[in-house]
């Protein structure tokens, strides 16, 4: 469960993401017409809107700190079961290079060939205690899932530089 | 055209094979899915979702509502088995489902929360069929001022899905308001957070965002802290339940079905609710209210109507005025659209074959989730055997999977993991996910009503208050507000 210490520190972060929003991200990222009559009208008016209610948000997560008793003002924060194990962080890095890995690796290796090695990879990172179901699924999902949006689909599924499915 | 002249268009949609098959995947991957304590039925739609693009609109929608119906009456079975609701909806079976299953009475418990959960779906699917013409109709006469204010009342809805925090809620649905600008602006079509980025132009693709937030979280969660679950399965028991007991537990079963049906038309409330109050007012009138909490199968029974009581009159709102019901029914919403149909009162007149298609699919659905449901009971032991290890990674590929069909584009696969990467933040901050994906999928039309309204007017405000439809909005706005904050006071 998330206390009110750690419900302070993300009032201030939304608020920060707010001034953001209105001082940067609008500025720079957002086109908006010389000749817009109306301001309701502007394509900036909407994110501008948005945030505020972000900024004000903030500002009263901030004061729950003061007003309002622990287990309200907070949501149960379920990110697993029991104790942890150690190495968390860790596993999380890994987990998270992986998926960036998975972006840049499947135009060059295929689609199929890089999902059945995240498959391995990730059995391997959560210590399957199965290994011989993991890489019988690993080999077998995604040749399947192929079959089906390539063929039955007609999703032009990535076949990379390699080697080629029929 | 009349409701027999439109049933008799809808049915040779529906009687066909594929759309039988399609129920039948459906409920039986709604089951399954519900069943496995990790699995939800909001995931098992979402991952569902993108096998339903090289399919027909009439049979992929039916496949998603067959995933719907069998996910929540498969949170049932671990909730009675193994004490772990599948679905929050089952939060109610456990107290007295779990109890029965001590005293070797699972077998019992679980098909009386079949035959509660397949009645109170008929009366649900019933109520869907008399209720949603009669309100598209009458949403006929809406403009953009009354759809803004209507999107905007809508948007309370959050208020249901915000767990205990709604500031946490709420800023979770800015987060999916801002998200959801993203691409070109509607009116004058400049660049609006797309960085000149082709692949942003049409705005972040929905099922990127709605499998990133609801899939790729739970699979990080098991990354940080890879456990198998604790705790043992109980046997079925040899007790059947009999026509007797079923007639004795059929009066809370109605007034379950009856809650259900009130409060999932009702933008928001959701399922668990409903099973909760379903569960109280079957335990305040009934004769043995003492055994209630200790195995009674009556609390089984109206704890099951509640809940599944909700599942075709989420609808009501959703085929009426394009307004989603609940998460699941947003993500339905989304397949609507990408199979280019616009729920709402417009698409009784441009769809009225498959609106009834629909109605009458979900009837046959009821009696297909008796026959599914009857074999997962037996099966269950071998679902929840299902090694978490396998099982994740296995999400994860037909995560990445699913979402590059979408588009043929690996951009999106990107998407999804920025995405999974939010959500996880979210969920271990204790931020509700659900908010931001109603937001995301209600935030452009609020916007875009909001700008025509504008328009229409020239830029006065005043044609917000156009009509005695948006007064009513406006109005009942308010009064959710005035509640919530009211409600939140008495907490203090």
């Amino acid at each position: 469960m998330m206390q009110n210490s750690r419900i302070s520190p993300l009032g201030l972060v939304f608020i920060g993401f707010g001034a953001f929003i209105l001082l940067v991200a609008i500025p720079y990222a957002v086109t908006s017409p010389s000749n817009v009559q109306k301001i309701v009208l502007a394509p900036t008016f909407w994110p501008t809107i948005i945030g505020w209610i972000i900024i004000g948000l903030g500002a009263i997560l901030m004061a729950m700190r003061f007003f309002v008793p622990a287990d309200w003002s907070s949501n149960d924060a379920d990110a697993g079961d029991g104790t942890p194990l150690p190495g968390g962080w860790l596993r999380l890095a890994a987990a998270g290079a992986l998926m960036v890995a998975l972006v840049y690796v499947t135009p060059i290796l295929g689609l199929v060939w890089t999902a059945m090695l995240c498959f391995v990879a990730l059995s391997l990172l959560v210590k399957s205690s199965r290994p011989v179901v993991s890489l019988i699924v690993a080999i077998a999902l995604p040749l399947a899932l192929y079959v089906f949006f390539h063929h039955a689909a007609g999703v032009a599924v990535p076949q990379g530089e390699f080697i080629r499915l029929p | 055209m009349s409701v027999i002249d439109n049933l008799s268009a809808a049915w040779p949609l529906v009687a066909n094979l594929e759309s039988f098959l399609a129920l039948f995947i459906g409920i039986t991957v709604g089951v399954v899915a519900g069943a496995i304590p990790g699995m939800s039925a909001t995931m098992a739609v979402a991952l569902t979702l993108p096998f339903t693009f090289a399919l027909q609109p009439i049979t992929g929608i039916l496949l998603l509502l067959g995933v719907y119906k069998g996910g929540i009456f498969g949170g049932s079975i671990p909730a009675i088995l193994i004490k772990t609701p599948g679905t929050p909806a089952s939060s109610a079976t456990v107290l007295d489902g779990y109890p029965m299953a001590e005293k070797g009475q699972a077998g019992k418990a679980l098909t009386m929360a079949l035959y509660a959960s397949c009645t109170a779906d008929v009366m649900s699917n019933l109520a869907l069929i008399l209720f949603a013409g009669w309100l598209a109709s009458f949403a006929l006469s809406f403009g953009p001022p009354e759809f803004f204010t209507l999107i905007l009342f809508s948007l309370t809805i959050i208020a249901g899905v915000s767990g205990k925090n709604l500031v946490l809620g709420l800023l979770s649905a800015a987060l999916g308001l801002l998200l959801a600008t993203v691409g070109l602006d509607l009116v004058y079509g400049t660049n609006r957070f797309n960085m000149n980025d082709p692949n942003l132009m049409g705005g972040l693709n929905f099922i990127a965002v709605l499998i990133g937030l609801f899939a790729i979280p739970e699979i990080l969660a098991y990354i940080w802290n890879p456990q198998e679950r604790k705790g043992s399965v109980r046997s079925l028991g040899g007790q059947h339940l009999s026509f007797k007991e079923y007639k004795r537990c059929f009066k809370s079963i109605v007034r379950g079905g009856f809650i259900g049906v009130i409060l999932g038309s009702i933008p928001g409330i959701g399922a668990a609710p409903a099973a909760f109050l379903s569960y109280s007012e079957a335990r305040r009138n009934s004769k043995n209210k003492e055994n209630f909490g200790k195995g009674e199968l009556e609390g089984v029974a109206a704890s099951e109507a509640g809940n599944n009581g909700v599942c075709g009159a989420t609808l009501i709102p959703l085929l009426a005025l394009g307004v989603p019901g609940d998460v699941i029914t947003a993500i339905i919403i989304g397949a609507f659209m990408i199979h280019g149909l616009q729920p709402g009162p417009m698409m009784f007149i441009a769809n009225g074959d498959i609106i009834y298609a629909l109605f009458l699919g979900l009837i046959i659905s009821s009696i297909l989730l008796m026959g599914v449901g009857s074999v997962a009971i037996r099966l269950f032991r071998y679902i929840a055997d299902i090694p978490r290890p396998v099982l994740l990674p296995t999400v994860f590929v037909l995560c990445v999977y699913g979402v590059y069909a979408v588009n043929n584009n690996v951009f999106d696969i990107g998407v999804m993991f920025a995405m999974g990467a939010l959500g996880y933040f979210m969920l271990r901050t204790g931020i509700p996910a659900a908010p931001f994906l109603i937001a995301f999928i209600l935030g452009p039309l609020l916007e875009d009503n909001f700008r025509q309204a504008m328009l229409m007017s020239g830029g006065s405000g005043t044609i917000l208050f156009r009509s005695p439809i948006t007064w009513v909005f406006w109005a009942l706005t308010a009064i959710t507000i005035a509640t919530l904050v009211r409600k939140g006071m008495q907490r203090k």
